[in-house]
Formats: C-alpha cells, structure tokens, sequence
C-alpha cells in the first residue's frame, strides 16, 4: 500500500481510530498495529508476508536463546551469528542472487568461457533491505547487551513490521523502537498535530516536489545522448531534489503517521543539502542506515582509531557497502566508492567532524564561506547522483562528459522554454521546500517553523499545501526507495 | 483526542470545500484538458466518431461549411476522442448513444471514421479484456455541466503540459499545433512507428460487431459515410502488414449494411502528417474538403436515381 494511495487515505483513520478507541489496552493496541502492519505490506504482494514472519520469528527465537545461554558466550556468539547468516542469506537470494549470478557469467564469457546459467527471475520483495536490518541490529544489541530481549511475541513482531516505517525506513534501533511497544503509549494532543503536520510536508515534498522532477529526470536520462550540457546539468540537478523529496519525503510521512500513534522515530533527514562538507551531508543524509553501518560495521573494524591504512580500508569497506545495500547494481557500488573518496581526505586530515553545528546557527543567512561550501558539497553530490540514477557506468561516464560541454547553454534553455507550463512550478516549488526547510533547520520537519505561529498562519499554509497535493496528486508513483 | 479529531474534520471540510470552489472556478473559466468539452457539450443531431485521426483529422466547420447547401442536420460535431479511450466496443456505443439523445431526425449525417488500431486488440491480449475499460468512457456515464467527478479525477497539470499545443474547438475538433520542420517531423515519425512497431494487432469480432452496431443506430436517424482518413508511408504499409485486407472488410461491411465507405488511404501521398498517423491541421482541413466532395457526389447520386 502507498502512502499516497486512495487506498491508505482509508487505512489510516480506521487503524488510528480502532487504535485510540477501541483497542485501548497496550497488547491490543500490539496486536492491531501488528494485524494493520500485515494488511499493509501484504496489500502489495501477501506472499512476501512469510518472509517478514521469518525474519522476525528467527530473530525473536535468538534473542530468547541468546538470553537462556547466558552462562555460555561462545553458544551466544553462534546464535547470533547464525541469526545474522540466516537473514543475510534471505537478503541475498531475494536481492543479490541474480546480480552475482549474470556477474559470473559476465566474468567467465570474458575468458571465453559460456556458461548455461539460467538466472532465476526473483522479485525483489519491498522494504526487505530495511526490515532485515532492523531485525538484525536487534539480535545484535541482545547479543551485546544493550538491550534485554522481550518475551512478548506479538509487541516485537509489531517492532519489526511497524507499518510506517516497514518498507522504506528509518531503520528504527531496538533499543529505541522496542520498549515503546512493551510501554503503554499516551495520545498526546501536540504530538498528533505535529505528526499531521510533519506528515504533510511529506506529502508535499514527495508529490508536488520529487514527482514533479521526475518527468524531467525520466526523460533526460532516458534521452541524455541526444541532450546538450546544461540540459544534463539540469536534469542531474532536478533529480537531486527528486530523490530528496521521494526519500525524505518518505521519511516525513512516516514519522508523522507514528506520531500519531504515540510512537517516535529516529530523524533520518536532517536537511543534508545544507551540508558544508561531505562528512557533513553523511550526518545528515539517511541517517538510520549511516548510524547502523557506524554502529554495527565501522566501529567493530575499529573505525577510526586504527592505523591510517585500517581507516582507507575501513571507510572503503563502510562506503562500498552502503552502496551495495542499495541495490544489486555495480553502479550503486561505484557510486560508494565516489563518496568513499570524497570522505577519505576529510578523515585522514581530522576534518571529518568540523562542522557538527547547523549551518548558519542564529543568522538568518550563511556566510559567504559557509555558501560556497554548501554549494561546492552540493556539486559533488550531484555528481554522485548522476552515478546512482544511471542505468550503467557506462551511461553514468557519458552523462558526465556530455554535462561537462558547457558550451551549449542556449540549447539548453531551448529544451526548457517550449515546457514552461511545467518548469516555472516545478522549480518554484524547489525553491519553496528549500526556503521552508532552510527557515526550519533546527527544527524536526520543515512545517516545525509553524510552532508558535498565529493560526491564521497555519491554516493558510495547511490549506494551500493540502491543495497542491491534491492537485500533483497521481497515483501509480511509487517511491524511490521501496526498491532498496 | 476528541479535539484532535475535530479539528481534523474541520481541516478535511475546508479542503475538500476549497477544492470544489477551485473546481468550479476552473469549469468557469475552461481551464479544464480538452476532453472535459466533450463530456459536458449538449446533445447533438449529426456526429463524427472514430479515433485521434478523426478527432484531429476531420474539421466540423468545413463540413457545416460546405454541406451547407444539402439537406443533412448541421451542425456536425466531432465525438472522436482517441485510441485508448474510443475505440469501437459497447462503451464508445452507448456514449455515442448517449450523445445523440432524443434524436428523432431522420436527415442526420454521420461520419464513421475506421482504422485497425480502431478496430483490433493486442494480441497479447485476450479478447475480453478490452483498453477503454476503465478509462473516462467507462466512469463517466452522463454528460452535464460541471462534471465534478471527471475534474476531481482527470484534471491535473500534467494534462496541461500539452494545452500549449492542443485546443479542442466547441465543434469538437482538436486542432494540434506543432513544429512542421523536416526534422521534428522525421522524428515524430520515428517516434510513432517505434510506438506501432511495438504492437501486434488482431482483428477484433468483438469491435467489428460494435462498429455494425454503431452504423445500425447513425442509420435510424440519417446517412452514414465510412472513411479511411489518409496517413504516411509508413502508417500505411503498418496497416497492411498489420490487417492486409482491411479496407476489403470495410467495404463488405458497407455493403452489407447500405453505406458508402471512401478509402482515403490510397490518396496518402496528398496530405501531411504530423506523426505519420495523424493529419496536418492544413492538410486535414483539405481531406475535410475533399471527404465532402465524395459525400456531395454520393448524395447528388443518390438524388438523382
């Protein structure tokens, strides 16, 4: 089920209210969130409901073993090892399978080698990537001792198929998510308002924003051969803010819509193009699975701390698997790499914690430092983008060279006028999100900046948001990152 | 809580109010994408139907131009929309029945625009499961003014992206403005027959017996002309390929049920297209000329027997 669905817009006030007025006791209010978050995922394809069952029963049954073996630490450390193979190897045969596979007949044809390799047409299931690895940091925070496994089946199913947040995130952390299914939870006024409100913006930053940058995007990178340098540039441009809208956007709604339910989500966008560095924009981009892959993977190699060669390799090892778990795709590797490099300078310097602070904090604008920095950091990753949304490296090289004959610029304008129907709103609308959530930046969501205001003010903006939603509204766009 | 929810309802009638209000604002001012006319024009006495060829391919005003002289119901009106959506089956039928209203003239005309897009389906497909289902034809049963349900649906900007090219006259025609150079040209073309090459057709009993019934329902109240509207090169020998005797079949067709077919095919080399498949808007206005040509010499043969 999308979020921007007829179907969800139905969904949603019966679950919110069966939740607050009918299932008022904790284990069923579990219970529901669990039935709903079941009819939620399996609205799209109910088979792929078994694999969320075992994953999440494999990683419960662990975390209860991991607890009756705690007299015994190396039976702990192959439960949890065991548990972690297991999902890792779902996440392969749906996921990776079939790249590893074209990728060896590819290798052994290159020798001239042919194997009789029939490749296995598996459908990716949606939002496998992030509920494995939520289920994984569990096992992982018992097996460490972060947090004690809970007996109570149906509120740790509920944790790990959590309906908002079940197909694309933020990857919640046990220790944050769990004891908030264990704990009764209060409806509070302000935080509901302020989930609608965060959900809103969502809304608005997925539908009338990246949505709108994606008839563009689709058809220059469909058509980028024939297109001149600054076209290139501006399409790359526009799918920056496509994915950012798709996938912040995403974010948005989801932590709205479990407000609303008295739960609270990790952040996972905090205004990243405002980043003066990309050691910043890391910080801030994504950052439930930045956070997982420091906690789980870059700090157990030593992270930082290591010798300098450690560090290169560590940092490549953290970037490239980023990269990989976005899709089984080389340009998706290649694409870590780049920020691999771009990081690496900043971490063998010490500079790669220079600017923890909101940019600007207390001024109204940046410095004209702090603006070339953003923009330069921005720039690059732009670049990076181009790499992710190619089709291959080879089509993401040719982009690259044919954004770089700058010479073309009338052309472009050319491409852009014969469409400005579409163009003026779309880049208004750019401009409209940046300005709001440059105003908002220390806030939690770009409608934050609302808090205080006078209602007239709120209203206004409520109504003329819910409008343009409604009017950019189209139904079969799905989200970027559901494929991940 | 109770306050939560009330406010909420408070925040979804305003919304929803706000948006019937723009609604209405845009029906007023015709801000609406060019089939919103042809769901909220009055009944008409003669019609032409057919797919985007017809809609774009024949102009309303020539007609009632030049056939001004005969004794046929004019003005005519265009009620071809396109491929997708109008295509012969029980759907575009009971539209066009529902077009014609209570129409009890008996010196109506009617053109019957046919192609084999129009008359086919995919072969992929089943027959059955038929493309117009599900689109504006099937939702929208009744033809008034304002159609809110087909603005709350099929108004948005995207539609709009075209209007800047596209202008659906009050007559019905869609008159298409693009770029006629050599080269826009060339690439529409391209463009088209990639589209076409990509599908397999089959002729379809299910659309041959609907367009049988659509010519029994013109013939209760008039005169009705079948017409195989001119295309490219291209286009034509597609067609061929794709359906080899079809003008064949359209002339048995027409014989069976006492019209007049006029295979405009064969005159291909005298009109442009804009995309090989659809005429020119100059060229169209001639084909309009020519097609009343045939229809003025039939008619004086007629007469005159």
């Amino acid at each position: 089920m999308l979020f921007q669905s007829i179907e969800f817009l139905i969904f949603l006030p019966i679950v919110f209210l069966l939740y607050w007025f009918v299932f008022r006791k904790l284990k069923l209010q579990n219970a529901l969130v669990l039935v709903a978050s079941y009819v939620f995922y399996g609205w799209w394809d109910w088979r792929f409901l078994i694999l969320i069952a075992i994953t999440s029963g494999f990683s419960y049954w662990s975390g209860l073993l991991i607890k009756s073996n705690e007299d015994k630490p190396q039976a702990q450390k192959w439960i949890c090892a065991g548990n972690i193979i297991l999902n890792l190897l779902i996440l392969f045969a749906f996921k990776y399978l079939n790249f590893f596979s074209e990728s060896l007949v590819a290798l052994f044809a290159l020798f001239g080698i042919h194997l009789d390799w029939v490749t296995l047409k598996i459908i990716l299931p949606v939002g496998i990537s992030f509920y494995t690895f939520q289920a994984l940091s569990y096992t992982i925070d018992v097996y460490r001792k972060k947090i004690e496994p809970t007996r109570d089946a149906v509120a740790f199913f509920a944790f790990i198929s959590f309906f908002p947040q079940l197909v694309a995130g933020p990857i919640e952390r046990a220790t944050n998510l769990l004891p908030q299914f264990l704990n009764p939870r209060k409806f509070d006024y302000a935080t509901a308002v302020d989930g609608c409100r965060q959900m809103l913006w969502g809304f608005f930053k997925k539908v009338v924003v990246a949505d709108n940058c994606a008839v563009y995007v689709n058809y220059v990178f469909e058509n980028y051969q024939s297109e001149c340098g600054s076209t290139l540039l501006l399409a790359a441009i526009l799918f920056t803010f496509q994915i950012y809208g798709d996938f912040s956007g995403y974010s948005d709604i989801a932590i709205g819509c479990a407000k609303l339910f008295g739960v609270r989500l990790m952040r996972n966008f905090n205004v990243p193009y405002f980043s003066r560095d990309i050691a910043e924009f890391w910080r801030r981009w994504h950052i439930s699975l930045t956070t997982w892959f420091r906690d789980y993977i870059y700090i157990p190699l030593g992270g930082s701390r290591v010798p300098k060669a450690k560090v290169v390799c560590n940092t490549f090892i953290i970037f490239l698997v980023s990269g990989f778990w976005h899709g089984a795709d080389w340009t998706f590797v290649v694409w870590g790499a780049y920020h691999a490099l771009l990081f690496l300078p900043l971490i063998l310097l010490g500079k790669n914690r220079k600017n923890t602070n909101i940019v600007a904090e207390g001024r109204l604008l940046p410095s004209f430092r702090e603006l070339f920095q953003m923009l330069l950091t921005f720039f690059l990753v732009v670049i990076g983008w181009i790499i992710f949304r190619a089709e291959s490296i080879g089509q993401a090289w040719k982009y690259v060279c044919g954004m770089m004959q700058f010479g073309t610029l009338k052309a472009g304008y050319r491409f852009f006028l014969p469409n400005r129907l579409l163009c003026w709103p779309t880049n208004l609308f750019i401009i409209i999100m940046l300005v709001v959530e440059w105003v908002s930046r220390n806030k939690q969501h770009g409608l934050g900046m609302l808090n205080g205001k006078s209602k007239i003010i709120n209203w206004a903006f409520y109504i003329i948001i819910s409008m343009l939603i409604f009017w950019y509204y189209q139904d079969n766009n799905a989200f970027i990152y559901f494929q991940f | 809580m109770k306050k939560f929810v009330k406010k909420l309802i408070i925040y979804i009638a305003i919304v929803f109010l706000s948006i019937v209000i723009l609604f209405f604002i845009i029906d007023a001012i015709g801000w609406s994408d060019h089939n919103y006319k042809r769901f909220t024009s009055k009944g008409q006495q003669s019609l032409i139907v057919g797919t985007s060829r017809a809609a774009q391919g024949i102009q309303p005003l020539i007609i009632n131009e030049k056939l001004s002289s005969t004794d046929f119901e004019l003005p005519i009106y265009n009620f071809s929309f396109n491929v997708g959506e109008s295509p012969y089956g029980e759907l575009y039928f009971n539209a066009i029945k529902r077009k014609l209203g209570e129409n009890n003239d008996k010196n109506s005309i009617f053109i019957v625009s046919v192609d084999p897009f129009g008359l086919a389906v995919e072969q992929k497909q089943d027959e059955g499961n038929y493309r117009e289902y599900g689109r504006t034809l099937d939702k929208i049963r009744h033809f008034y003014k304002p159609q809110i349900y087909y603005l709350f649906n099929y108004c948005r900007p995207e539609k709009w992206r075209s209007s800047g090219y596209q202008t659906l006259h009050d007559d019905g025609w869609l008159e298409i403005n693009v770029k006629f150079d050599s080269l826009s040209l060339k690439e529409n073309i391209k463009r088209k027959m990639d589209d076409y090459n990509s599908h397999v057709i089959s002729p379809s009993d299910y659309r041959i017996h609907w367009l049988v019934e659509t010519i029994k329902l013109f013939k209760q109240n008039g005169t009705v002309f079948m017409c195989h509207i001119p295309m490219s090169c291209e286009m034509s020998e597609w067609e061929d390929r794709s359906w080899p005797d079809f003008d064949k079949e359209m002339y048995e067709i027409a014989e069976q049920l006492n019209v007049c077919y006029f295979a405009f095919k064969k005159n291909r080399n005298d009109y442009r297209t804009t995309d090989g498949n659809h005429l020119f808007k100059d060229d169209g206005a001639f084909f309009t000329s020519d097609l009343c040509d045939s229809i003025i010499a039939v008619a004086r043969n007629s007469s005159n027997r």
